[in-house]
């Protein structure tokens, strides 16, 4: 024995007689053989409880790269979408997935402002039809908010967001069409991109324009 | 460094790479092969270390399926053995973390019933009396610090030198002697009466 002390001489013998071997129980196999996921292939069994290092990181190099395509081609869309694409794709977004709902214009506005920095000047009540229903914003790349409206019994949406300031920022218009089935207008003013989305041309008008004709669309 | 553990009572046949490869290709039989020919042993340290048989149960469950899990890496340049143990040890250090961490109080409670047993006994019947010391020995290594009592359990279980039990641990065995060293200090507080009750 190494180490011996006189003073511990009696531990020897003593752990020796009370800490030696014992039996095993016999339930002892029942409870490793009936271990949640133990299987009868062991090698199977390596895989499922604790998968080589080797594995782990060729697993977690494949996930990392997924994640990074699919992050990189939806920041790509994200900037590469129309404003008519966007304001269509928001036009079809019910209105209990508004991130906030109010139909108060300044509470709207700074909620707006708070989330993306984007000072949207909405305009006052112009016809009893029109109703807002709230917001939604896009934090991502290019951010982007969006109004929706309730025009009788259609729907309407107002998507913002900025762009890089033309002339003397006054209001321009860009364009107006139809995008997948919605009718859409798009203008610039101050710095930011308006596009109004509707499944009618003549609903989207009633957001600014008491009497439902834009003054800017024959520019 | 490959420990020489042959001088123990151990059955070589079922330690043939025969049976461990067959383990390997997934043979259920060769699995509860090597179950039945180590589950004494690993039983026996879990329980040494543990105290307690619930704990030593699940430590001798885990140890088995990480066996289980890990025997596909097994390449047989260490004695299997060694490499067993050293999953038995793996899991009972898991096993002293995770009480740790959910039973921080579980040291007053056995130094409680610690307290119990110190009081003084009239024994009537012999075996009764080594039941007892047995299970006193056995909390009051449990109480060890965890480096310490797997020194002990290893030692005085197992029976393995201070060389086998550096290389189990990755230590130095100076280190495993002083560690073997204290351990014995602290048991000769709790224990000295046991020394009385012999003379």
């Amino acid at each position: 024995m190494h180490q011996r002390n006189t003073k511990n001489d009696w531990n020897e013998p003593e752990l020796k007689r009370h800490l030696g071997p014992v039996k095993a129980p016999d339930e002892l196999w029942d409870q490793v053989h009936g271990a949640p996921g133990a299987v009868t292939h062991p090698v199977t069994r390596v895989v499922k409880l604790r998968p080589s290092r080797g594995m782990s990181w060729q697993w977690a190099a494949a996930a990392l790269a997924t994640v990074a395509i699919v992050a990189g081609i939806t920041v790509w869309r994200d900037r590469n979408m129309s404003s008519e694409e966007r304001a269509v794709r928001a036009l079809s977004r019910p209105p209990e997935q508004l991130e906030f709902r109010s139909d108060n214009l300044s509470e709207v506005r700074t909620w707006v402002k708070s989330g993306t920095g984007l000072d949207v000047p909405l305009p006052g009540r112009t016809s009893p039809m029109v109703q807002m229903i709230g917001a939604h914003v896009n934090r991502g790349s290019v951010p982007t908010a969006e109004i929706s409206y309730r025009v009788g019994d259609a729907h309407a949406t107002l998507v913002v967001s900025k762009i890089p300031m033309q002339g003397d920022g006054k209001h321009a218009f860009v364009k107006s069409g139809s995008y997948h089935g919605s009718s859409f207008q798009s203008w610039t003013m101050r710095g930011q991109m308006y596009t109004i989305a509707s499944a009618d041309a003549r609903v989207g008008c009633l957001l600014c324009h008491s009497t439902g004709a834009p003054r800017t669309s024959v520019n | 460094m490959v420990l020489d553990l042959g001088h123990r009572n151990v059955n070589h046949d079922v330690n043939h790479m025969d049976v461990i490869q067959a383990c390997q290709r997934g043979d259920e039989e060769a699995f509860r092969l090597l179950f039945e020919t180590h589950k004494d042993r690993v039983y026996s340290i879990a329980l040494r270390y543990a105290g307690d048989s619930a704990a030593a149960m699940d430590i001798s469950q885990d140890t088995f399926l990480k066996l289980l899990s890990t025997i596909g890496q097994f390449r047989g340049e260490a004695n299997f053995e060694s490499w067993l143990f050293r999953l038995v040890v793996n899991s009972c250090l898991d096993y002293h973390r995770r009480r740790r961490r959910f039973l921080p109080m579980l040291e007053d409670g056995l130094e409680a019933a610690l307290d119990r047993f110190r009081a003084p006994r009239e024994s009537t019947l012999h075996n009764l009396l080594r039941e007892e010391q047995e299970e006193r020995v056995q909390q009051v290594v449990a109480q060890l610090p965890e480096e310490q009592r797997i020194v002990v359990v290893l030692r005085y279980t197992e029976g393995l030198s201070y060389e086998e039990i550096a290389d189990l641990l990755g230590c130095r065995r100076g280190t495993v002697a002083s560690r073997l060293n204290r351990a014995h200090k602290a048991l000769e507080r709790r224990l000295g009466h046991l020394r009385k009750v012999r003379q």
